[in-house]
């Protein structure tokens, strides 16, 4: 890639970023025992990244001929009309290797294949499960980065993910239980935890038979870290990308305000090794590091991207990512979650009289421009005087980010991290998030009952 | 690629095979803060193949090497188990010279395209200088497709489509999102349209946590389909039984007023396709009659198990195996002009938030307003703030008062305003 960053250069692009993918991947799917996929595949993608005259484009193919990529990225350019400057960074050279215990091309596909079959046996334990399906991903990714700052990148990744929905059945009602695990890692995220997780998702399965609906209204609700983890990311994460303070579409403002209670502080953290949300270099060739987003209530930081650091002469922070080399890096989360407190589950169980506990998570979204965000939680149990009654499911819950920051005083100390999927703009990527329990003093519930 | 690959497959005596070929053109304008802000474009082109070996099926793909993708489909499958379900690869002897592309969108070029985002960024500024567009993108696509396989199967498919979505912003803290996408070259005039919601959104209120009646716009009631009607009639959940509908075959499920309609063939409509992405040439199929359900939708993996035709439904891209999807969704119009003016006192909801996390199999919901407004005796209050919608799709079909004499699209569904009896509001 060398001799084309001086092409770029001859070009006269003041700066030129080039970069290679190259992927295998193995899928296997099973419904009910049935092998519905086995799979592998490869992939490649070459891209160029050139800024002319403060004006930027990208191109990209399979066809790792970088002279034509540089060539349409320059034409491209052409086309823009926003100047654009980078702070510089110094230059670098750094390989990248995730670490596992059990290497995924150590063990064959069919080995892979009859470990996924051997959780099958379980269902036969769950008589109201009338269907079981696994979906089962893993692949090896080597990706290459080189600018013209002589910042020269490469990761040697691994990434293991694998999700599991259970169907239960009882007369005409039918109900549903999901649960994944992913992240940069070997084998071993397989080896050791999805013989837990079926058990897990079978009975959850079953019990979600017996569940009701919640009682819509405003109540207190106690969350745990699934659902606390979704609440960092979507209310506070999202609203905190640089992106969206420039544009002037996010609620949170101004560094140094006061946006939420004192006990509350919440983090983006790249460097946590291993995580589906690990960023050891950004999609820009910047470190990840550790970002306080609001510590203790104050707004301390913003995510970004090198454009965004620039325009606010401030530091990139490592978020600028993109879902593949064909799509521009914007400000992302990586793993964001809220730091432990000093309380814990038991304190804030019994300080409830009249609310619910809420669990697992089916996903949420917020607009940030207003501040109101919805999440839905998988399943949960309503409170009475501080002890859990019933359970409940897919209990929406609705609030504004800056009137809820303030209502979260008592959170425990027992934080735990869930891998996940973020979409913004079209572009998906791989994000963590997490929390302790906590609690919400005051929260819209969404319920049918 | 695709005729290299037939050699190779064919010199390998391979009796069971299906190729995809699939070249995609991309091209992509992003804007912030009423500037054009970034360009892309790019090419993206690969082979997936499927085999069938011993009853057993296995898949590859790949964006390089043809003959390295065939021999690891054969070492897949060979690994796999057998699938009792499996008959064969597409049997279709049908074809079809449907345009699911226009001549126009196809041969429009970047100028033209960069001319399209800057005149939609000076009709804003020009209509209303304190109006915003946050950010925004327009995309082109073009994409080709091949198909061949054993039973003779040997088609392509040109599609070309091209989207445009827009965030506006007024005051800093009021925001519409607006999205089109079409077949047809884009028109910015429908700028002005965006600009009224936006406007219209400005003093929004509070509402009351109580039961009233419900207007869904086909983009929030789009938007819950896709997420629960889908699963629902999606041939592979049917003869898993995880569909609510599995064995509603020929009763009523929806109020009678409803007709639902996939349709594959109609031009002009976004998904309208030749073939689908197997190579069945696509059809009418109707899936409500009068409230009355009619049929599934299945792709030939699902159709052939329980011996029945594929509808033409099978979606995929060269990377991934078959799934089915529907068409074009179409539901009927009704004889409401206004229906507004129906309500006596309601909420009409345009847009919704977390419509991706509701229950798929149940069709319960609990979901955030993103853009509502309040009804008092048929006529607009104003626009709500911090409220939810909390239901269940299936009932709420069954319970409609209204709907309005007027088609509108979104991602795929063209139906009517709709008016349903009874909604829980969750406000203050």
């Amino acid at each position: 890639m060398e001799k084309f960053i001086s092409y770029g250069e001859k070009k006269g692009c003041s700066y030129t970023e080039l970069k290679s993918y190259k992927s295998i991947r193995n899928t296997i799917e099973v419904v009910d025992k049935n092998v519905k996929e086995l799979s592998s595949s490869e992939a490649s993608l070459y891209s160029a990244r050139v800024i002319l005259n403060g004006s930027e484009g990208l191109s990209y193919s399979n066809k790792d001929n970088f002279k034509e990529l540089i060539d349409n990225a320059v034409k491209l350019a052409k086309i823009q009309d926003k100047k654009i400057k980078f702070n510089p960074l110094k230059k670098i050279n750094v390989k990248i290797k995730t670490k596992y215990k059990i290497n995924i091309v150590d063990i064959n596909l069919e080995d892979k294949k009859k470990n996924i079959l051997n959780l099958f046996n379980e269902k036969k334990n769950y008589k109201k499960i009338s269907s079981l399906k696994f979906i089962y991903r893993d692949s090896k990714t080597k990706f290459d980065f080189l600018n013209s700052e002589n910042r020269k990148i490469s990761w040697d990744d691994s990434a293991v993910r694998y999700v599991a929905y259970s169907y239960a059945k009882e007369g005409s009602r039918i109900e549903s239980f999901i649960d994944t695990r992913s992240g940069h890692k070997g084998y071993e995220l397989f080896k050791n935890e999805s013989d837990k997780m079926i058990k897990y998702v079978l009975s959850m399965g079953e019990e979600m038979l017996k569940s009701k609906n919640a009682k819509a209204g405003n109540y207190p609700v106690m969350v745990n870290h699934h659902l606390g983890g979704v609440f960092a990311h979507e209310a506070v994460g999202h609203a905190c990308e640089a992106d969206a303070v420039l544009q002037g579409s996010s609620v949170i403002k101004r560094l140094g305000n006061r946006v939420g209670s004192e006990n509350i502080t919440i983090i983006d953290d790249k460097t946590i090794e291993g995580n589906n949300g690990w960023v050891p270099y950004d999609d820009e060739g910047v470190k990840g590091e550790r970002t306080i987003l609001i510590q203790n209530g104050f707004l301390k930081g913003y995510l970004h991207n090198r454009e965004t650091a620039s325009e606010m002469n401030m530091n990139p922070t490592g978020n600028g990512r993109s879902m593949d080399l064909s799509q521009r890096a914007i400000p992302r989360m990586s793993t964001t979650f809220v730091d432990n407190g000093d309380s814990n589950y038991n304190e804030i169980l019994h300080s409830i009289k009249d609310g619910y506990y809420l669990l697992g998570t089916l996903g949420g979204q917020v607009n940030p421009t207003t501040g109101e965000f919805l999440f839905n939680a998988q399943h949960g149990y309503k409170i009475i005087n501080g002890e859990l009654k019933y359970l409940v499911k897919n209990v929406g819950l609705t609030g504004n980010i800056l009137k809820t920051l303030n209502e979260i005083n008592l959170i425990g100390k027992d934080l735990k991290f869930n891998g996940g999927t973020c979409g913004k703009a079209g572009q998906w990527v791989p994000v963590s998030d997490g929390a302790p329990t906590f609690k919400i003093d005051n929260a819209r519930v969404g319920g049918s009952e | 690629m695709i005729e290299k690959a037939l050699k190779y497959i064919k010199s390998l005596k391979i009796k069971d095979y299906e190729l995809f070929f699939m070249d995609n053109n991309s091209l992509s304008i992003l804007i912030s803060k009423n500037k054009v802000d970034f360009v892309s474009q790019g090419k993206i082109s690969g082979l997936g193949v499927r085999v069938f070996i011993n009853g057993k099926l296995g898949f590859s793909s790949t964006t390089d090497n043809y003959k390295r993708c065939i021999d690891t489909a054969i070492k897949v499958a060979k690994l796999s188990e057998k699938d009792n379900k499996f008959k064969s690869f597409l049997r279709e002897k049908g074809k079809s010279n449907l345009k699911a592309y226009s001549k126009k969108l196809l041969n429009l070029e970047i100028d033209e395209a960069k001319d399209y985002v800057k005149n939609y960024i000076s009709l804003v500024k020009d209509t209303n200088p304190k109006v915003n567009i946050s950010e925004g993108s327009y995309n082109k696509g073009v994409s080709n497709i091949s198909i061949i396989n054993s039973e003779g199967l040997n088609i392509s498919i040109l599609k070309a489509s091209n989207s445009s979505s827009v965030e506006m912003i007024v005051n800093n803290d009021i925001n519409v999102a607006v999205g089109r996408h079409e077949i047809n070259p884009l028109d910015y005039n429908l700028g002005k349209d965006d600009i009224k919601r936006l406007l219209n959104l400005r003093n929004r209120q509070h509402i009351e946590t109580k039961d009233m009646e419900l207007i869904l716009h086909p983009e929030a009631l789009a938007d819950i389909m896709n997420n629960t009607f889908e699963f629902a009639i999606d041939g592979e959940n049917v003869n898993m039984k995880k569909s609510i509908l599995h064995n509603k075959l020929g009763s009523v499920v929806f109020d009678k007023k409803i007709n639902i309609i996939d349709d594959g063939i109609t031009t002009g409509l976004i998904n309208t396709t030749p073939y689908d992405n197997e190579g069945k040439v696509t059809k009418k199929n109707v899936l409500v009659k009068n409230g009355i359900l009619k049929s599934f939708l299945y792709d030939s993996y699902n159709a052939y198990y329980i011996k029945k035709k594929s509808t033409g439904n099978c979606s995929r891209g060269f990377t991934t195996t078959p799934s089915i999807a529907p068409n074009n969704i179409v539901i009927n119009k009704g004889s409401s002009k206004d229906i507004i003016k129906e309500v006596k006192e309601g909420i009409y909801v345009r847009s919704l938030i977390g419509t991706h996390t509701m229950d798929s199999t149940t069709g319960d919901f609990s979901l955030g307003v993103m853009e509502g407004h309040y009804i008092k005796k048929g006529e607009i209050k104003n626009a709500v703030k911090d409220c939810m919608i909390a239901g269940n799709f299936f009932k709420l079909m069954k319970d409609i008062k209204a709907m309005e004499n007027k088609i509108e699209h979104s991602e795929g569904y063209y139906m009517p305003k709709i008016l349903f009896n009874k909604i829980k509001v969750i406000g203050k």
